[in-house]
C-alpha cells in the first residue's frame, strides 16, 4: 500500500473489510502475521491516524463547532488556534451557520460531514474511512464524493476506504482492494485508470467509469453469485 | 375554547364539586337513629373550611412553631438528602459504571442493603444522628444514592464505545475520554433519576420527622403531632403543605434538567418508537432492586438516549461482553424517542 493513496476495499459482506481497518487501527491484534504502517508494526491506537465510523459518531451533546474542535482540544492546541482551524473547517465543509447547532438538529449528510471534519482538522496522515456515507442516500452521498475528493486532493493523505459499493470505490480510489466471501482473501488489486480530478457526477456517464465498473464487476461479481 | 383551556376547565370543575361535596357531605346530618352522625364524618376528614381555618392559625404568630417553619424546615433537608444524595450516586455509579472488576466486589452488598426496606433503618439512624435535622438529612440520602447510583451507573455502563473509540482517535487520553465523553453520556441517565430522587427524599425526610421529635421539626412533626391530639385538620394542612412542596420541587428539577441538558433529542426510526413503547413497562437494572421488587421508580433511563439495545437480543454492545443476570436496563432507554412516551413508560414505574 503506498502512501498517499487512494485505496479502496471492497467485497462482500462479513469478508473481513472492517477488520483490516480496525487492525491498521490498532483496535483489534490481528490472529496472525503482522501489519506495519509506516515501516513500524502497529501496537495500540496511533496518533497519526484518523478514522471515520459508518455510525454517526458525532458528540450529541457538542455543537458543531465544538465536535470539530474536539481533536484540537485533546490535543491542547491554544483556543485562538482552535478556532482558526475549526472555522476553516467549518468553512471546508460549507457548515456556515450551523457553528452552533447540536447534531440532533442536522441531517445524517451533515453529521457525517461534521464526523469528517473533525477527523480532517487534526490533519491525520493515514485516514481510515469505514463506510462512512453508507448510512446516506445516493444524493448526499454524492455531493460528499465531491467534497472528499477535492478535500483530498488538497491534502492527499493516504486513505483506506472500506465500501461496499463498487461506484464509490472507482469514483474515490487510485486502488481497489477486491476481497473473497468469508474467509476473506485478497482476490484482486485493481488500478484505477481514471483521470484527476475528477467530477463524481460527470464520472459516472463516461465509457472509461463503465468500462473501469464492469472489468472490477466481473471479478466481484464472482464472489456475489456464490 | 383551545383544547388546553377546556382541560383546565374541567380539572377546575372536578376541584370544586370534590371540595363542594367534601363541605357539603361533612356538614348534613345523616338520618339515623344515633343522633349527631355525618354523612361523612368531619372527625376523620375534617372539612374544607375547617382546614383553612387552620391554616390560618398555623401560619400566624400565635403558635410556637409556625407552619412556614415546618415547611421551611423540610424542605431544606430535602434539598439537602437530595444534594449529597445526589453527588455520591452519581461520583460512585461513574467509578463502578467504568470498573468492572469493583462493580463486581460491591454488587452483592450494594443489592443488599438496597433491599433493606429504609423504614426499618430509621430507629438506627436516629439514635446514632440523633433528633435533629441530620438524621433525616441521612435518611433521604440512604434512599436518594441508590436512585441516582443506579442510573448513572447503567449510564456509565452504556457508553457507546464507539464514541469511545472515536474519542480514543482523535487523541484523548483516559481522562479526556472520562470527561468529554462518559460523562456526558452518563448525565442523560443521572438527570432521568433526578425527578424520582427529590420525591423520595422527601418521603425520606417526612419518615424521618415521625419519629424526629419537635427538634427535628417539619410537616412528619406536625402530622405525628396531630395524630396524637386526634386533630384531622392539621393533619390535612399538614398533607396539601408537602403535596404542594413535592409539586414545586419536581418542577424546579424538572427546569434545572432542561436548562442543563440542553443538546436536543432527535426523534429516530419508527421501529426504535414501536420498541420503546412496547417494552416501555419492564423495567430492570443491576439486578433490579432499584424499581422491580418495590416498584420503585429508581430505573429510569434517559429520554434522550440514542441507541436502543434489547435485552433479548443477548447481544449487548457494551465495553465488554457482560452477560450475566446484570441486564442492561434498556426498557426505559429505549423509551427515548418522544417526550410522550417517556412520559408514559414514567407512570409506568411509578
Amino acid at each position: 500500500m503506498l502512501d498517499q493513496q487512494f485505496v479502496a476495499i471492497v467485497g462482500p459482506s462479513g469478508c473481513g473489510k472492517s477488520t483490516i481497518l480496525n487492525m491498521i487501527a490498532g483496535l483489534i491484534a490481528p490472529t496472525s502475521g503482522r501489519i506495519d504502517v509506516d515501516g513500524q508494526p502497529v501496537a495500540g491506537v496511533p496518533r497519526a491516524v484518523g478514522y471515520v465510523f459508518q455510525k454517526d459518531t458525532v458528540f450529541p451533546w457538542r455543537t458543531v463547532r465544538r465536535n470539530i474542535a474536539l481533536g484540537l482540544e485533546y490535543r491542547g492546541a491554544p483556543a485562538a488556534e482552535q478556532e482558526r482551524r475549526v472555522r476553516e473547517a467549518i468553512a471546508l465543509a460549507g457548515l456556515e451557520g450551523f457553528e452552533d447547532a447540536f447534531p440532533a438538529t442536522l441531517s445524517g449528510g451533515m453529521r457525517q460531514r461534521v464526523a469528517l471534519m473533525r477527523t480532517l482538522v487534526i490533519e491525520p496522515e493515514i485516514l481510515l474511512m469505514d463506510e462512512p456515507f453508507g448510512a446516506l442516500d445516493t444524493h448526499t452521498k454524492l455531493g460528499l464524493h465531491a467534497e472528499l475528493l477535492s478535500l483530498w486532493e488538497a491534502k492527499h493523505q493516504t486513505v483506506v476506504f472500506v465500501t461496499h459499493d463498487l461506484g464509490e470505490a472507482i469514483t474515490l480510489a487510485d486502488r481497489i482492494v477486491v476481497m473473497t466471501r468469508r474467509p476473506g482473501r485478497i482476490k484482486m488489486l485493481y488500478d484505477v485508470k481514471l483521470p484527476r480530478p475528477r467530477d463524481p457526477i460527470r464520472l459516472r456517464e463516461t465509457a472509461e467509469y463503465a468500462r473501469e465498473y464492469g472489468e472490477v464487476w466481473h471479478v466481484l461479481g464472482e464472489e456475489f453469485r456464490g | 375554547m383551545t383544547d388546553r383551556a377546556r382541560i383546565v376547565f374541567w380539572r377546575l370543575v372536578i376541584l370544586v364539586l370534590l371540595l363542594g361535596s367534601w363541605e357539603g357531605l361533612t356538614r348534613i346530618k345523616a338520618v339515623s337513629k344515633t343522633p349527631g352522625l355525618y354523612w361523612l364524618d368531619p372527625f376523620f376528614i375534617s372539612r374544607p373550611s375547617a382546614i383553612v381555618e387552620r391554616f390560618v392559625y398555623l401560619a400566624s404568630d400565635k403558635v410556637r412553631l409556625s407552619i412556614w417553619q415546618m415547611a421551611l424546615s423540610t424542605v431544606q433537608s430535602t434539598l439537602w438528602g437530595f444534594v449529597v444524595g445526589v453527588s455520591t450516586g452519581f461520583v460512585v455509579g461513574l467509578v463502578l459504571g467504568r470498573n468492572d472488576r469493583l462493580a463486581r466486589i460491591f454488587e452483592p452488598y450494594i443489592v443488599a442493603f438496597n433491599s433493606l426496606p429504609r423504614i426499618a433503618l430509621v430507629p438506627l439512624i436516629t439514635m446514632i444522628f440523633g433528633f435533629g435535622i441530620a438524621a433525616k438529612i441521612v435518611l433521604a440520602w440512604t434512599i436518594v444514592f441508590f436512585i441516582v447510583f443506579f442510573n448513572t451507573f447503567q449510564g456509565a455502563r452504556s457508553v457507546d464505545p464507539d464514541l469511545i473509540h472515536a474519542a480514543r482517535f482523535l487523541g484523548a487520553s483516559e481522562r479526556q475520554i472520562m470527561r468529554t465523553v462518559v460523562v456526558p453520556s452518563a448525565l442523560a441517565w443521572t438527570f432521568a433519576s433526578l425527578t424520582p430522587s427529590i420525591s423520595f427524599a422527601l418521603i425520606g425526610v417526612v419518615v424521618g420527622e415521625f419519629l424526629g421529635g419537635e427538634s427535628g421539626g417539619g410537616l412528619g412533626f406536625l402530622i405525628i403531632q396531630s395524630l396524637g391530639t386526634l386533630n384531622a385538620a392539621d393533619m390535612m394542612v399538614a398533607l396539601i403543605a408537602l403535596g404542594v412542596i413535592g409539586i414545586v420541587m419536581a418542577l424546579g428539577i424538572r427546569q434545572v434538567e432542561t436548562r442543563l441538558l440542553r443538546w436536543p433529542t432527535a426523534s429516530r426510526s419508527g421501529a426504535l418508537r414501536e420498541s420503546a413503547t412496547r417494552r416501555s413497562s419492564s423495567c430492570s437494572c443491576w439486578a433490579s432492586p432499584a424499581c422491580g421488587s418495590r416498584g420503585r421508580s429508581g430505573c429510569r433511563a434517559p429520554a434522550r438516549r440514542r441507541s436502543c439495545r434489547s435485552r433479548r437480543s443477548g447481544s449487548p454492545r457494551g465495553p465488554s461482553g457482560r452477560s450475566r443476570a446484570r441486564s442492561r436496563c434498556t426498557p426505559a432507554g429505549c423509551r427515548a424517542t418522544s417526550r410522550r412516551s417517556s412520559r408514559r413508560s414514567r407512570s409506568a414505574a411509578a
